[in-house]
């Protein structure tokens, strides 16, 4: 069956945020609420439009079915922010909009599904993290830059293009300060992840002939490695603010780059450089 | 307050960045390529704005250009090489500009020795003289022969790089940190992607990172240069493909080239011209760049026609001496 | 949010300070009995602080690490010729570079890039010892040797940048500088001599599980912070015996996305996710040069590169034949135009 052997007494009414009972079942085992229905609607709209996307040639100049090729682009600049046609990034703005509107969908859900079990909200909030990084690179920074053309591409080499091209516009992204900030926070959060669950492993995994472990010996084996063991709870919101972190500077860096700052970003050093009180 | 102060650690790095230096939206982004792909031309409309009044209130007062005339008759000068071609009043309309276009403050007496009560025009003796005369000669080569680059009908003259100062902007000397630099003189070549996909017998690329870097930073001093970004002219996925790259690409080839040409004929030979207060660190003369010209944009000085040599025979046309009277045949 | 969310430790309780397990080994590398308390690390963790295990080996790893660290202070002082103000106002920029490619894998005089291998020999020797280190304090402790594991993979990818790949290639000069700006211009210079590392897949597959780490780290630590209020966060003995917290973690998972893990696997996809972004990382960077010159050709081949429509004109005037081919960058001059008598004449009509 769809349900795990403890999970009957789980499914409970109520919890929702909209729409009452009316939405409130299952379908198999996902639970589907109000924003199950605008998920699916906003999910299958957009995914049927990048079909369509594909079928016309959208973006390429010769139409292809190749998943690394199929490439719907943003409008060109000249549109500014008004809507384009549907053939000249008319589509893209649309499943953008999909997009969005099934993000903020499953944040919601994961809310009422949070609800429902009477947990904290920490991972609705933390998905929201990531839905905001999407938004800022195809919503808020169009916005600031006056055109809808500068979202990135939907497609699987396209984007990277977009991106490697972004990068250059700057002559050397890696100089964006607060690049390295959210690159450090990326780095740093693997490290800690890779730490964290070779930890829990090496204690439920201990070597043959040797019983499970218990948090003492999580808390030994960083200290006598370290220093300092952070402990279980700790772990676990040094990961959340590392990894939102990530996805925040991350933002951050692509918002500045174009709204506010136009030169290369090794540029920027020189405020530091030629600061008076060198001597 | 309390909640400010327990904020601090995420407020102060804010304010260290807006501090160090932010632009305020809006600002001028103009596509250069296909949508969605992140072509893209960025200029803050402020500083385009300002350097646009700049530049106004500096165009030069040259005197009007003339239809073209007959070349002066044999023996009207004495000791004129480059510029026989032009007739007595091309010939002194043109020595007008030039103390428009190079020594506004300094005048005629900055190339021509001057005495207690005449000038001695046709006297070589200050390197100024010296230097100008090749000046001349380079900006000839360079309308001519290098119209690929500076424009069939455009191409430069003397106020272009000179700004009405006897010394141009960004030359530049030899340093043991600028060898990107060299690709300026006689250091030819900056590709470094092969064209096969694998490295093998027939086909070996050895090239480095270390020279990747090296091409890397010949290209952003380009762009700073130029004031345009690495799109302008390459698809950043394929730096090398010339199929994916801009027109521009071309044109900035053929300015390489030219400025390669430029310093080893005219900039590097005048080595023993230079007095010493003219040498760089390592006992060179000054040698040009791109941004010698640009300035800072992608057409030197925005485009203005100020700037073009269209009209200026004597710069339009590859020169020669002013013969002396009893010369039978043409020189 | 008139709700706790357990993020901040509001109330701290201290008792007497944690010994911890007894080593199968002697206890007398335990330094710093029986450690302090930090009032501030308690906000956010555990409020003990120390002791460490300072054993023959981990004594040793620092003292390697620290010469390698010096020599790279003290190479970044010299480069500013001892000003200590340049040091401060330059350190991004400062680098201890790798010697030319021309001294190929010999060993180059110290001052050309001999310093370098002498540095990175120290490093590498020192996070070896470290590896060593966690590998041994593992089993000392009866534990699964998974963080070593983990770490080694880490170290893989150093490996290749630093020592494999530039052994493949013939170079020391290939390998990575010790500095801030200069290791990211490594990076670039990488992917563009490469024809762009986005069309490598391998680069592809480790920032698949780069993000993908993230994402699960956000994931699984938002996970446990929500069910905190029922004993989450102990996930060994969630593991061994999964209460009410355990039972949430996984039901709400599998309503949102119709899967999930449970209290341990978790932490294998975290585990692997994590070694396999540097596992496949160091792959990527290992076959780039040695085997493929140019990833974007390779993608071409592959069909994977997409045919965007032409909309550049042509260059005016229109191109000649032969004018786009350029030579490969040269060597770098050994002479200088104009100061060696190369061109010391002035040429031109006299």
């Amino acid at each position: 069956m769809a349900m795990l052997n403890f999970e009957r007494k789980y499914r409970v009414r109520g919890g929702t945020l909209v729409g009452g009972d009316l939405f409130d079942f299952w379908v198999g085992p996902f639970y589907v609420g109000f924003f199950g229905v605008t998920t699916m609607f906003f999910t299958l709209v957009g995914t049927l439009l990048i079909i369509y996307g594909a079928a016309v040639g959208e973006g390429l100049a010769s139409q292809s079915w190749n998943v690394w090729q199929i490439n719907i682009a943003p409008p060109p600049l000249e549109y500014g922010l008004g809507l384009a046609p549907l053939q000249e990034g008319g589509l893209w703005q649309i499943i953008t909009v999909c997009a969005v509107g099934a993000f903020v969908s499953w944040v919601l859900r994961q809310a009422e599904i949070s609800r429902k079990l009477g947990m904290g909200y920490h991972v609705p909030v933390a998905y929201g993290a990531a839905v905001l990084a999407y938004v800022t690179l195809v919503i808020v920074r169009p916005l600031l830059m006056g055109a809808w053309g500068h979202g990135f591409p939907y497609g699987i080499i396209s984007h990277l293009d977009w991106v490697s091209n972004v990068g250059y516009q700057y002559l050397n992204f890696h100089y964006n300060p607060v690049h390295m900030v959210a690159a450090t926070f990326f780095f740093t959060t693997i490290l800690a992840l890779g730490l964290h669950g070779g930890l829990i492993l090496s204690v439920l995994s201990p070597p043959k002939g040797e019983p499970i472990k218990t948090s003492e010996h999580e808390n030994t084996y960083f200290r006598d490695t370290i220093g300092y063991s952070i402990g279980a709870i700790g772990i676990h919101r040094l990961g959340l603010f590392l990894a939102l972190n990530s996805g925040i500077w991350a933002a951050l860096c692509i918002v500045v780059s174009g709204p506010f700052w136009t030169s290369g970003w090794p540029e920027w050093w020189n405020w530091w450089l030629n600061l008076p009180l060198w001597f | 307050m309390r909640w400010l102060r327990s904020k601090l650690a995420l407020i102060a790095p804010v304010v260290v960045l807006a501090a160090a230096g932010c632009e305020v939206p809006p600002q001028d982004f103009t596509q250069t390529g296909y949508r969605g792909l992140g072509f893209e031309d960025n200029n803050n409309r402020k500083t385009v704005f300002d350097s646009a009044q700049a530049l106004a209130a500096r165009i030069p007062q040259t005197p009007p250009k003339i239809p073209k005339m007959e070349p002066a008759p044999p023996g009207t000068y004495e000791n004129v090489q480059v510029l026989g071609h032009l007739s007595a009043v091309e010939f002194n309309l043109f020595m007008q500009s030039l103390v428009e276009w190079v020594a506004k403050d300094e005048g005629c007496a900055y190339c021509h020795v001057q005495t207690a009560d005449s000038v001695n025009y046709a006297s070589d003796a200050n390197y100024t003289k010296l230097v100008s005369r090749r000046m001349i000669q380079m900006t000839q080569d360079i309308n001519v022969n290098w119209s690929a680059h500076v424009g069939e009908d455009k191409g430069v003259n003397c106020w272009t790089c000179h700004q009405s100062n006897p010394l141009p902007t960004n030359y530049w000397f030899y340093t043991d940190e600028n060898q990107p630099l060299r690709n300026y003189v006689d250091r030819e070549g900056a590709r470094v992607q092969g064209e096969a996909i694998f490295n093998g017998p027939g086909q070996r690329n050895r090239q480095s990172i270390n020279q990747t870097v090296y091409t890397y930073q010949l290209m952003t001093h380009m762009s700073n240069a130029l004031g345009v970004n690495c799109t302008y002219c390459h698809n950043s996925a394929r730096f090398a493909d010339w199929n994916e790259s801009s027109p521009q690409r071309v044109t900035a080839l053929r300015g390489l080239r030219m400025i390669r040409h430029t310093n080893m004929e005219y900039l590097v030979p005048l080595q023993d011209v230079w007095p010493e207060n003219r040498l760089g660190p390592m006992g060179d003369g000054p040698k040009l760049q791109c941004a010698t010209c640009h300035q800072g944009a992608n057409l030197p000085q925005m485009g203005t026609t100020a700037s073009h040599a269209a009209g200026w025979p004597g710069l339009t046309q590859i020169g020669y001496p002013n013969p002396p009277a009893e010369a039978t045949d043409g020189g | 949010m008139s709700e706790y969310q357990n993020l901040i430790t509001q109330v701290q309780v201290h008792g007497p300070l944690d010994p911890g397990v007894a080593a199968e080994d002697s206890e007398w590398a335990r330094v710093g009995k029986p450690g302090f308390i930090s009032r501030l690390l308690g906000r956010i963790g555990d409020a003990q602080v120390g002791p460490v295990w300072l054993g023959a080996l981990g004594i040793a790893s620092l003292v390697f690490g620290l010469a390698a660290i010096e020599i790279m202070g003290l190479w970044f002082l010299y480069q500013v010729d001892w000003n200590f103000m340049e040091f401060i106002r330059l350190l991004p920029w400062l680098s201890l570079d790798p010697p030319s490619p021309a001294y190929g894998l010999g060993f180059p005089p110290m001052m050309e890039g001999g310093w370098w291998l002498v540095a990175g020999g120290f490093l590498t020797f020192s996070i070896i010892l470290w590896w060593l280190r966690m590998y041994l304090r593992a089993r000392a402790l009866g534990l699964g040797t998974h963080v070593a594991w983990a770490f080694a993979a880490a170290i893989f990818l150093y490996l290749v940048v630093g020592f494999i790949r530039p052994i493949l290639m013939g170079s020391w000069g290939e390998a990575v500088p010790f500095g801030l700006i200069s290791h990211l211009h490594w990076t670039a210079g990488l992917s563009m001599r490469h024809g762009n590392l986005f069309y490598n897949p391998f680069h592809m597959l480790s920032i698949v599980f780069f993000y993908g780490s993230v994402l699960l780290f956000a994931m699984h630590a938002a996970t446990i912070l929500a069910t905190a209020k029922m004993g989450g966060e102990r996930e060994i003995d969630q593991s061994t015996d999964p209460g009410t917290a355990a039972e949430r973690t996984m039901v709400f998972w599998r309503w949102t996305m119709g899967f999930n893990a449970n209290m341990e696997s978790i932490h294998r996809w975290a585990y692997w996710f994590a070694i396999l972004t540097v596992l496949t990382g160091g792959i990527a960077i290992a076959i780039t040069g040695p085997v493929v010159d140019n990833w974007y050709r390779w993608g071409l081949k592959h069909g994977i590169v997409p045919d965007y429509p032409d909309v550049y004109a042509a260059p005016v005037p229109a191109v000649q034949p032969g004018e786009l081919e350029a030579p490969y960058q040269t060597a770098p001059p050994m002479t200088y135009p104009g100061l060696d008598g190369a061109a010391g004449t002035m040429g031109g009509a006299r």
